[in-house]
Order: structure tokens, then C-alpha cells, then sequence
């Protein structure tokens, strides 16, 4: 019996897509240049509308032209309110309040963390979970305990902490000590046990297997703590609002909006120079380490 | 250098006896082999050596002296890891020489250990580098040299060519039983090759691994082979 060869013409055809990989990837491209776009607009237009406006007069603010354009542009706001010593003052508050709040931050979490990563001991575990969960309450929640806390340590030691600039060193890291020792456990887990290990056989004490190896190998992390226990000392609004009163132990963002809004008249001109001029020390620092940020540093500690 | 002795070391976790009582006495000079499979205890044995584990129950001797309870820097020992754990922000000098600097040694003498150590492994234009810019076996050349120069009492090896091709493998063996040939010191290699545990080994201890630990007694656990030089060589 002679076979043959019958061919299905009816047979379900597929659609061959030539180069099918590249169109996804087109695609995905176009994608994520839109929303990139998209998110671009959307965080960089108040920024430029604070810079539109801090180069108008209050009197240009004020009246009814094009906000989105300045018509007569002018430095009268920067010229103000840097020299200005009032404006000077919060600076000096802000710079001061955040170096010593980043020092005592590093300081606590990055021993905390290393003793939680690395040293094993009984409820290291549970401590380390404990620590993040205490990030997790708001201050919103804090602020009032803390006010009676220290109203009280106040009363019973005579020590007046209550609007004092130097009440922000012990409120602020609050909240920067529990998350930066969350990060930094996150960066010391990942470093191999095996290095350690060879420091120790080396004879390093576990103080200098922190100084010397850890946190060398972990100073991306390291920075990146940094950069947001400084971002969140510098940018606390609610804590200096409600601890601190008189204007020489305001910081920037409460003495902006304390002393150039008075009463129901808002200076938006310098309001908005002020908040520009607030936002740059952030700025510069991220500049500056992004690099250090981005870099892996433990590229050959291990195989690979 | 030193003899090694353990007298009926136990390593329990919780339930998990890991290490059963063994018995192992390692002669001065000698270069000894421990190979077994995958969680036979090979390892853990070596950690305790190390200290890098405690002893659950039983003694271990560095040079006759108990050590059971000293701390891993002062047991005087060196120790090779699998995935070689170099420092990375440190040249390949500051690694051999972390040790050293550690205990204060004078630079001249720290730069004369380097230099000698180098040479014996072949690393001498090496030194500056970081270890990121090496290769595998260069990589584990650089964490010999750090145990070099510490001339310990004992080296330790855990599994150091796991991570190499296989040419390269076969390549520093031979560099290892070079170095040994030359340094002398007390070795305890763990490995799971049988081929490597042959070729390197003075003396190769088979670590069984039971299934159920119960049914061995604590000496069954152990065969011990001696294998003449003549063999290892020709291998």
C-alpha cells in the first residue's frame, strides 16, 4: 500500500513575528520613556514654579499676569533673605541640628547593626525586627508622649529642654536610628560570613572587623544611611514645630514658614526662595555621592 | 608548627549531632586530607580547629596545649576559605599583611614575609592590585599568601579549589604540595575530591557519612589510609 504524504492545508497557521524580540523591547522602551516623561513633569514643575516665583517681586506675585512667566526678573528675595540674619540663624539651626543628628545616628545604628547582623546572640533576631517596628510609628503618634516626657524631665531635674535647639539631637533620631540600622543590617548581612571569619583568624577584634573590614566593604550603604538620616533631620518639620518656639532655636523649614507668613499675608516670594535655598544642601550632598551611592565595593571579596 | 590531636570532639546543634566523637591525631609537618561527602562533618571539624566553632563535648590540641577554649586569633593557626574571602578595598600586600599589621609587626619584617611569600607564589607583580582585578586562581593564591605569612602552627583549607576550573585545579594542587614541601607547616585539608584528597595528602581521613550515626560506633566512623609519598607523587 503506497503511503502518502497528505498535507493539511486547513492545519491552524502561526504568525511568524520576525524579530519579535525587538519590537517587545521597542515597546518596552517607549513605555518607559513615557512614564519616565510623565514622572519627570510631575516632580520637576513645583521645583520651577518656586523658581519662577522667587524671581518675581511680591508685587508681580500679586498681580494678574502669566505666573508660568517673570516678567521683570529679580535677586531681591535671595539678596534678602541672605542677609537677613533671622534667615541666617535657621540655617545655622538646620546645618547644626542635622551634622549632629547624622554623627550621633551613625554612631548608634552602625554598631547596633553590626552587633545585630553579625554577632549572634540570644534574641538578636526578635531585636532586629523590634528595632523596625518601632520605625513604623509615626511621629505623628510621638510628638505628644515626648512633649510630656520632657515637660516632666524638665520639671523633676530643672534641665529645660522644651524649645532648645539641641531637644532635636535627642527627638530626631527617633526616627533615623531605627531605619539606618535597618539598612545597614541589610549591608552587613550581605557581606560573606567567611570575611569576618578571616579577620578574626587574622586577630582582629570584632571592634576592628567592624572599623577595619565592615565598614570599608559596606561604605555604599554606609553613605546611603547617611544621605537619609541627614534628608530626614533636615527636612523635619513637625518636631521643631511643636519642641522648639523662639526664633533663634527655629529651624529652616518651621522658621520659614513662622516668620514669612504673618498672619493671613504669605510672602511667596521669599516662601519659595527660602524653600529653594532650604532644598540645596540636600541636593549638593546627593550630587556629590551618588557616585559612592551606585558603587558595589564588594566586587571581588568572594568568587565570581 | 604543631601537632593537631582531637580526642572525642562532639558538635551538636540543637538535635543535630554533627560531629560525633571523633578521635584524629595529625603529626607535626604532616599534611593531612579530610574527604567525605557533602554534610559528612568535614567541615564543621575543621571550624572547630579553627574555632570558629565550639566544641560541644571532647578536647582539642594545638601543640599539646588545649584550646578548646581560646579564641580563633590566638590559636596561632591560618586558615584558606573555599570563596577565598579576601578584604576587597585592600591591595593584595594589605591583605597578606592585615594579620601582621594587627599584632604590630615592624614594616620591615611585615615587607620581607610579603616579599617571600610572593615570590613562593608567584605573585610578586600582583601585590598592588585590588582583588577585584585577579582572576579565580590568582584570587587564591593571595588568601595562601595571607596564611603564609602569618607562619602559623597550623593551616587550615576548607575546600579551597572548589571554585577553580579543573585545569587550574590540577595546577595549584601541585602549587599547594609546593608550598607545603617548602613551609613545612601542619596542613588539614578538607575536600570531597578523592582525586585531590590522593595527590595532596601525607595521610587521607575518610569521613563516613551514616545516615543513621547510632548503628557506628565512634572509631567505625573513621578509616584512616596512609599512603606513601611514592604513591602521591605518581598519582
Amino acid at each position: 500500500m503506497a503511503s502518502t504524504v497528505v498535507i493539511d492545508k486547513s492545519a491552524p497557521t502561526r504568525t511568524v513575528k520576525y524579530g519579535s524580540m525587538s519590537r517587545d523591547r521597542t515597546w518596552a522602551l517607549r513605555w518607559s520613556y513615557f512614564f519616565l516623561t510623565l514622572f519627570a513633569i510631575f516632580s520637576l514643575v513645583p521645583p520651577l514654579y518656586m523658581v519662577i516665583t522667587s524671581l518675581k517681586s511680591s508685587a508681580e506675585i500679586s498681580s494678574a499676569t502669566n505666573p508660568w512667566w517673570v516678567f521683570h526678573p529679580t535677586l531681591a528675595n535671595y539678596a534678602e533673605l541672605l542677609t537677613s540674619n533671622q534667615f541666617l540663624r535657621f540655617f545655622w539651626n538646620s546645618a547644626l541640628v542635622s551634622i549632629f543628628v547624622v554623627t550621633i545616628t551613625m554612631l548608634i545604628s552602625v554598631p547596633a547593626a553590626f552587633a545585630l547582623a553579625r554577632m549572634r546572640f540570644w534574641g538578636s533576631a526578635t531585636l532586629a525586627t523590634g528595632v523596625f517596628l518601632t520605625y513604623l510609628i509615626p511621629d505623628t503618634l510621638l510628638f505628644l508622649p515626648l512633649f510630656k516626657m520632657f515637660a516632666a524631665f524638665g520639671d523633676l531635674t530643672g534641665i529645660q529642654l522644651i524649645n532648645r535647639w539641641y531637644v532635636l539631637l535627642i527627638v530626631y533620631p527617633t526616627l533615623t536610628v531605627p531605619f539606618c540600622t535597618w539598612i545597614m543590617i541589610g549591608y552587613f548581612a550581605s557581606i560573606p560570613k567567611e570575611l569576618d571569619e578571616a579577620a578574626i583568624i587574622d586577630g582582629a577584634s570584632w571592634f576592628q572587623t567592624l572599623t577595619r573590614i565592615f565598614i570599608p566593604v559596606a561604605l555604599p550603604g554606609l553613605i546611603a544611611a547617611t544621605i537619609f538620616a541627614f534628608t530626614v533631620s533636615w527636612a523635619q518639620f513637625l518636631y521643631p514645630l511643636v519642641f522648639t518656639t523662639s526664633t533663634d532655636q527655629l529651624v529652616l523649614p518651621v522658621g520659614i514658614i513662622t516668620t514669612l507668613i504673618k498672619g493671613d499675608v504669605f510672602n511667596w516670594g521669599q516662601i519659595m526662595t527660602g524653600a529653594l535655598l532650604g532644598a540645596a544642601p540636600p541636593l549638593i550632598i546627593y550630587a556629590f555621592l551618588m557616585d559612592y551611592y551606585i558603587a558595589g565595593l564588594t566586587a571581588g571579596a568572594t568568587k565570581g | 608548627m604543631a601537632d593537631v590531636t582531637l580526642r572525642k570532639v562532639v558538635k551538636r546543634y540543637d538535635d543535630v549531632e554533627a560531629v560525633r566523637g571523633i578521635d584524629l591525631d595529625i603529626a607535626d609537618h604532616e599534611f593531612v586530607v579530610l574527604v567525605g561527602p557533602s554534610g559528612c562533618g568535614k567541615s564543621t571539624t575543621l571550624r572547630m580547629i579553627a574555632g570558629l566553632e565550639d566544641i560541644t563535648d571532647g578536647d582539642i590540641m594545638i601543640g599539646g596545649d588545649v584550646v578548646n577554649d581560646v579564641p580563633p586569633k590566638d590559636r596561632d593557626i591560618a586558615m584558606v576559605f573555599q570563596n577565598y574571602a579576601l578584604y576587597p578595598h585592600m591591595t593584595v600586600a594589605e591583605n597578606m599583611s592585615f594579620g601582621l599589621r594587627l599584632k604590630r609587626y615592624p614594616k620591615a619584617e611585615i615587607k620581607t614575609r610579603i616579599d617571600e611569600a610572593a615570590r613562593m607564589l608567584d605573585i610578586v607583580e600582583l601585590v598592588d592590585r585590588k582583588p577585584k582585578q585577579l582572576s579565580g586562581g590568582q584570587r587564591q593564591r593571595v588568601a595562601m599568601g595571607r596564611a603564609i605569612v602569618r607562619n602559623p602552627k597550623v593551616f587550615l583549607f576548607d575546600e579551597p579549589l572548589s571554585n577553580l576550573d579543573a585545569k587550574l585545579r590540577v595546577q595549584m594542587r601541585i602549587e599547594i604540595k609546593k608550598v607545603h614541601h617548602k613551609v613545612r607547616t601542619t596542613t588539614v585539608y578538607v575536600t570531597h575530591d578523592q582525586v585531590e584528597a590522593m595527590t595532596l595528602a601525607d595521610r587521607v581521613v575518610v569521613m563516613n557519612h551514616a545516615r543513621d550515626l547510632h548503628i557506628f560506633p565512634t572509631s567505625s566512623r573513621f578509616t584512616s589510609l596512609s599512603i606513601s609519598r611514592q604513591t602521591c607523587n605518581s598519582t
